[in-house]
């Protein structure tokens, strides 16, 4: 019946292999995307021009020296990240693209390959492409400051390089969580984002109204929102051990989802998927905190926040407007839910709230001066 | 070594068993306790209505759905999450997917992943599907594209081979080629070949085996020459008057009984030389014995499981 078999059965690397052609030409496009914003940059500036500028802006260089970076470096690196950002989401759609259309599962995952070399082949692929990426932009910039006789600027930037790169692979481990969890791309990216913002954003306006100080290097804080950390070092020092710690955690999260993931998954918006009661606490608590603050600003701005019964008025309301949006926008049919399955993401939000801002309180220090 | 009975022994064995097999989404059951085996060196028809069941028993057997209860085999061994046995297996679903843009570079695809890919069959195909190598799959037309993923997918040398609506959007010329193609396979190389449709007229000339499917529950197994040979429709008229009772009195197993004018229309179940033998006696002025197409088969098997027919096919 068979022909014989003289090749081994196709295993990660054929996987490896696989999502590594098909993401080639992306990858050689945001490879040539860095190039161009810093070492063809720093080209064009010139050398004259750029040890004229490094050594005469005084005021801002202590801030800078902190990150590793100087007067032209900043505005480059800020370049990388925001080109980081957008090569994360681009690839890691690219990579995963397949899992969202029923035709495509059907054919893979009736391929004669196990759901964990999938996963793994995938991910080693992006790894892989990022790893290219940000090592062929280093070798260029390397041989620009070498050429110039300046490879102790190399050096030192190269702690903000190697930070920016562990804070890529953040992003891109928390990305594939919610790719892994998804049913389409768009609610991937929507909810990837949404949640980014809905956590930081809230956490702002507690620490706001809380009046406390934020720690950024040590924050939990941006534990949910990974794609601040490809920007708050320029300013301020952040830990690249957490990064690190961050990475392998959402990495194993994506693995783990990925696992469980029903390939009928495919296609359905992800307001009809049984876990996304569980995202949407933090959209009722940005709209809460949201709403509170706002009308609170509008009409009691004068008292303290968290003793103010506008800002409860307008977290209750905002918290009903953040439940209402995150079900409309998942694809959700809101008169085909029912009301007690809406109620609870509501109170859960609330209690998010409560919670948060206890710990806040308990955990930080009030700051010298109101914010 | 084993020999050539051992080895058709075997590929005839049970290639494909379902036990209790329920698949469940959320409330939905597509399916619900189905149980049934399917023989190699076969061609076994899943016929069914929209929203049967057809579709997701061959994912199931396909492995790329997980059982919500029961299990899904193949050769004894359970399929889903089974890499070795996927190695054998090829699902063409409705909407056939292509990871490359041209039938060349989905060959190479398919030959580095499938051990059993048969470059040879693969040409020997190509001259028969009027299919370019180099053109672009995504601008062929439906059929055109179902016929890509067949042919890709006999020539991954499958033992069993799983067709979703594989007819569809086929003109009747590429149908029959088809059917030829996938014969000679079963007879040739021991392919079972499992195939959902709506269509009963389609599958009739061709399947060994055919299941019925509705609402998740598999209503009907049976081989079908059986099925044809067991029902009978003998248009007659006789000398005298004769009723149904008297032929039932004969013996006969009358499933349905028509009088129009002189002319006596009978279902039957029972053999065609039994028939005649009985009606003979009877010393008929006209015995005639009426094709049946497998559909009117069905109605009258189900119509006896109170089932209307119009509901389960198309």
């Amino acid at each position: 019946m068979m022909t014989a078999i003289t090749q081994t059965a196709p295993g990660l690397g054929w996987v490896f292999g696989k999502s590594f052609q098909r993401m080639r030409s992306l990858m050689l496009l945001f490879s040539f995307l860095f190039l161009l914003a810093m070492p063809i940059a720093l080209l064009i500036i010139g050398r004259d021009n750029y040890l004229t500028l490094v050594s005469s802006y005084n005021f801002l260089e202590p801030v800078f020296r902190e990150q590793n970076l100087n007067q032209v470096l900043w505005p480059l690196h800020l370049l990388l990240a925001l080109i980081s950002l957008v090569a994360v989401a681009v690839l890691a759609s690219a990579g995963f693209r397949t899992f969202y259309l029923q035709n495509a599962v059907d054919r893979e995952s009736s391929m004669p390959l196990g759901s964990n070399r999938q996963f793994l082949g995938r991910a080693l692929a992006l790894l892989a492409a990022f790893c290219f990426i940000f090592a062929v932009n280093a070798a260029v910039t390397f041989a620009v400051f070498a050429g110039w006789g300046k490879i102790a600027h190399f050096f030192t930037y190269s702690t903000a390089y190697l930070r920016l790169f562990a804070a890529t692979l953040e992003l891109l481990a928390f990305s594939l969580v919610f790719l892994a969890l998804s049913g389409t791309l768009f609610d991937a990216v929507l909810t990837c984002v949404g949640i980014q913002f809905a956590w930081a954003s809230s956490v702002f306006h507690i620490l706001g109204m809380t009046n406390r100080l934020t720690d950024l290097e040590t924050d939990i804080l941006w534990l949910l929102a990974p794609a601040a950390r490809l920007f708050i070092p320029i300013l301020l020092p952040v830990s690249a051990w957490q990064s690190l710690v961050m990475i392998v955690f959402w990495s194993i999260m994506a693995w783990f989802f990925y696992k469980k993931r029903p390939a009928e998954y495919a296609g359905v918006r992800n307001g009809q998927l049984p876990w996304y009661p569980v995202l949407q606490p933090f959209f009722v608590l940005l709209g809460g905190t949201l709403l509170g603050s706002f009308v609170h600003g509008l009409f009691a701005g004068e008292q303290s926040t968290l003793r103010s019964p506008v800002f409860y008025m307008g977290l209750v309301a905002g918290a009903l407007l953040g439940q209402v949006v995150s079900t409309v926008v998942s694809g959700k049919q809101l008169r085909k839910t029912k009301i007690a399955k809406e109620i609870l993401p509501i109170l859960g939000g609330l209690t998010f709230f409560a919670l948060m801002t206890g710990l806040v309180c308990l955990c930080m220090a009030p700051a010298a001066t109101p914010w | 070594m084993a020999s050539e009975t051992e080895i058709q022994t075997e590929e005839k064995a049970q290639i494909l068993t379902a036990d209790r097999l329920s698949k469940h989404f959320g409330p939905v059951k597509a399916l619900d306790r189905v149980s049934c085996s399917i023989e190699g060196s076969s061609i076994f028809g899943l016929i069914g209505s929209n929203g049967a069941g057809k579709s997701t028993f061959l994912r199931l057997a396909a492995g790329v759905y997980k059982p919500t209860a029961g299990r899904m085999l193949y050769r004894g061994q359970i399929v889903y999450e089974n890499a070795r046995a996927k190695q054998e297996i090829q699902f063409v679903s409705d909407q056939p997917f292509f990871h490359f843009d041209t039938l060349y570079k989905m060959s190479k695809f398919n030959r580095s992943l499938y051990l059993g890919w048969d470059q040879a069959l693969y040409e020997e195909l190509l001259a028969i599907f009027p299919l370019g190598e180099n053109d672009r799959l995504d601008r062929m037309s439906r059929g055109m594209q179902r016929q890509a993923a067949v042919l890709l997918a006999i020539a991954c040398n499958p033992s069993l081979l799983l067709l979703d609506e594989a007819f569809d959007g086929l003109d009747p010329v590429m149908r029959q080629n088809l059917k030829r193609i996938l014969a000679r396979q079963v007879a040739d190389r021991h392919l079972t070949v499992l195939i959902a449709s709506q269509n009963l007229r389609e599958l009739e000339d061709f399947c060994d085996h055919v299941g019925l499917l509705h609402q998740g529950g598999l209503l009907f197994v049976e081989e079908l020459d059986k099925l044809r040979l067991s029902i009978v429709k003998i248009q007659a008229a006789f000398p005298q008057p004769v009723t149904e009772s008297h032929l039932r009195e004969r013996g006969l197993d009358i499933l349905q009984f028509r009088t129009r004018g002189s002319l006596i229309e009978i279902l039957a179940r029972s053999s065609e030389e039994e028939i005649h033998r009985v009606l003979e006696e009877l010393h008929p002025l006209l015995l005639d014995v009426l094709p049946l197409s497998l559909e009117e088969v069905f109605i009258y098997e189900l119509s006896l499981k109170s089932y209307a027919v119009s509901d389960l096919l198309a």
